[in-house]
């Protein structure tokens, strides 16, 4: 539990970005570009996680440019991509999930402090390495007559592949240890709640969980 | 009653938990139920494109929830954002456009037993409708942990405490914590399978009665009124006989199996026929879309489960067995995937050294490894036959839910053999921690990714 309590998370996380039904790969020679609009979400962005596959010796590298929906540019940095291979003790076989299933690894983009509303993220693959790097990309789909509003998916599509959208997820907030998160979850469960678990009901049902998995313990530790 | 506590109170919180519509399947489910309410009517075609025809409602919902255009696969309620396009109208429709329903091809008999839940919160909105539903589940997850307390506590006869741990450990089970939480009619099924083995491991220790060949037939029957695969309990029980009838002559004992297989096919047939008279009644079709034929053979599934590294087994009986919630959007870490299949295979070389001596353990341990392999086998057949109509890999890890308790049994058996005499006092708190650990780290995985 420890290091689950421990490890950093954001505030907050973007909403139907990712969809995992068309996902497909994007390959990325060396001198390509990819240009995403990514329309934010929340106040207080802080990074775009970009799933990646490379399995080249040395890490393939990005020019990574953030601008403004008006052009103005925010930031321009490189960013390094390490192989994504994972060491056969850790995964014996692929366990079915879906960035596993394509060997992937998410790489952190900084969205720089002030960004607001909407942002092109534009990626341009500057190393020299053999090999293709390959980023994912999820097919947009088309609205159809008489498909009820909420339906229609409203993501922004690539510049470049205008039938297609980047897959990323955005995050907002800096990173903080999950324990200190734990309000925020509770309060986030507590609104889907149904009428009869008002709060502190669910908070006490995993306290009594927890007491009654002791008490058991206990009980066991004891010949009966 | 500490168990009931135990499983009452964790099937309530991952209840609330799982955000709605989230359970696999819940929202196919949930419309057969308020089918059988809204429309007096249950669903007869089967169809992949069901949800079109579900009441309006439900959509909206989903929406409302998170899950829009892109599916389920990597939703989470939205928190904060815009909320749904959905008019008033629409959100109160309760209606299905036509009896379709991707669930169509199961028996009502799960469903049936909702729709007092259903009732419970009639005038409310459909979210409420659907947490109050999911309390059918709940109480079939506390009445399956009373059950398979009953099983333990005669497999481990000489060690209440080693019940107890078991008990635990199938209560605490993540996907058995999930199933039982969720409106899906695997909660029937693992109850009814938690009778069966109760009556199993009781006719292991007194002997089998004539009595209870029909009761286990009974069982047998509903389970597969709750789910077809529940059928498959049914071949346990001839080797069941055969290893608890007293052994006077080949022929008596032949005749005496024979007699009890009968009296226990009975109610079997009983079930089967009165699916098929639904059937018909209903004019169901069949869910399997027929493939070109010769696409879809033996070689191409067993291609479909060596391909990757035989990551289709691995995601099926390890990572869909413990730990792949919601629409598989949840997945418990690598490294605990790791220890489970490590303490699994610790478990069956316990189990086979256990085979090894004549043991007063070992009709136990071979009845429990039979049950849990010949149905195991044919869930699996089942598959193969779906895949060779229509090319469809059916199965998750979840279908073999049924046969949780029997896999306990050997494991903890197995475990039990492999420890120093001196350290076996350790074995049952060990097993309760785990599971207890495994259940909160379940629950903290789905907590970040569902209100993360």
């Amino acid at each position: 539990m420890a290091p689950i309590l421990l490890t950093p998370v954001s505030a907050d996380r973007g909403r139907n970005e990712i969809d995992l039904l068309s996902i497909h790969d994007l390959p990325l020679t060396s001198g390509a570009v990819v240009t995403q609009p990514v329309e934010l979400q929340n106040p207080d962005p802080y990074q775009i996680d970009l799933p990646y596959r490379w399995e080249g010796q040395h890490p393939a590298r990005l020019q990574v440019a953030i601008s403004g929906s008006d052009g103005a540019l925010l930031s321009e940095e490189m960013a390094a991509f390490n192989n994504t291979t994972s060491p056969d003790w850790l995964e014996p076989a692929g366990d079915g999930s879906v960035w596993q299933h394509l060997g992937a690894k998410i790489q952190p983009l900084r969205v720089p402090p002030g960004a607001a509303n909407e942002i092109i993220l534009r990626l341009t693959r500057v190393d020299r390495e053999p090999g293709t790097l390959v980023l994912f990309a999820s097919n947009k789909m088309p609205a159809t007559a008489g498909q009820p509003a909420f339906s229609i998916d409203s993501r922004l599509t690539m510049v470049e592949r205008p039938a297609e959208v980047l897959e990323f997820e955005s995050e907002y907030g800096k990173p903080r240890p999950a324990w200190q998160k734990v309000p925020t979850y509770f309060s986030r469960l507590q609104s889907l709640a149904p009428p009869w678990l008002p709060f502190p009901v669910p908070e006490l049902l995993l306290l009594l969980v927890v007491a009654t998995g002791l008490g058991l313990y206990i009980l066991t530790l004891r010949p009966i | 009653m500490a168990v009931i506590v135990l499983a009452l109170t964790k099937g309530l919180l991952w209840a609330v938990t799982i955000p709605g519509w989230y359970g696999p399947d819940e929202p196919s489910h949930f419309a057969y139920i308020q089918g059988i309410v809204e429309d007096h009517m249950i669903p007869i075609r089967p169809d992949v494109n069901a949800s079109l025809y579900y009441p309006f409602e439900i959509g909206c919902s989903e929406n409302r929830l998170g899950i829009g255009p892109l599916g389920p696969f990597h939703a989470e309620p939205p928190f904060g954002a815009t909320g749904s396009n959905c008019s008033q109208s629409a959100t109160s429709s309760r209606h299905a456009s036509a009896p379709v329903n991707a669930a169509a091809s199961y028996d009502p008999i799960y469903y049936l037993g909702a729709v007092p839940f259903y009732l419970l919160a009639t005038s409310q909105v459909v979210e409420t409708r659907l947490a109050a539903t999911r309390l059918w589940s709940v109480l079939l997850g506390v009445l399956s942990a009373v059950l398979a307390f009953l099983a333990f506590r005669l497999a481990f006869e000489e060690s209440t405490g080693t019940a107890l741990a078991a008990t635990v450990l199938f209560i605490l089970q993540p996907m058995n914590s999930q199933q039982t939480a969720v409106i899906n009619n695997d909660a029937l099924l693992i109850a009814l399978a938690a009778a069966f083995w109760w009556r199993f491991y009781h006719s292991i220790r007194y002997g089998v009665t004539l009595r209870n060949a029909i009761l286990l037939g009974l069982l047998v029957g509903l389970a597969y009124l709750a789910k077809p695969q529940g059928l498959f309990l049914a071949a346990t029980l001839p080797v069941l006989f055969a290893l608890t009838i007293r052994r006077d002559s080949l022929g008596v004992t032949i005749r005496g199996v024979a007699r009890l297989t009968a009296a226990s096919a009975a109610p079997v047939i009983g079930a089967l026929a009165l699916g098929q008279l639904v059937s018909v009644l209903a004019g169901r079709t069949s869910l399997l879309i027929p493939s070109a034929p010769g696409l879809h053979g033996v070689q191409q599934y067993l291609q479909a489960y060596g391909a990757n590294h035989l990551e289709r087994v691995y995601t099926v009986f390890v990572a869909g067995f413990w730990g792949n919630f919601g629409w598989n959007q949840v997945s418990l870490p690598d490294s605990l995937y790791v220890l489970i299949v490590f303490l699994t295979v610790i478990g069956l070389v316990g189990c086979g050294r256990l085979l090894l001596r004549p043991l007063s353990l070992r009709s136990l341990v071979v009845s429990s490894a039979v049950g849990v392999l010949v149905a195991a086998a044919l869930i699996q057949l089942l598959e193969l036959y779906a895949f060779r109509i229509s090319g469809s890999l059916i199965l998750q890890g979840r279908s073999f839910l049924m046969l949780l308790i029997p896999v306990i049994v050997l494991l903890l058996l197995g475990w039990q053999r492999l420890l120093p005499r001196a350290a076996g006092w350790g074995l049952a708190p060990a097993t309760v921690m785990l599971a207890l650990t495994l259940n909160l780290v379940s629950l903290a995985r789905m907590v970040d990714v569902f209100y993360g």
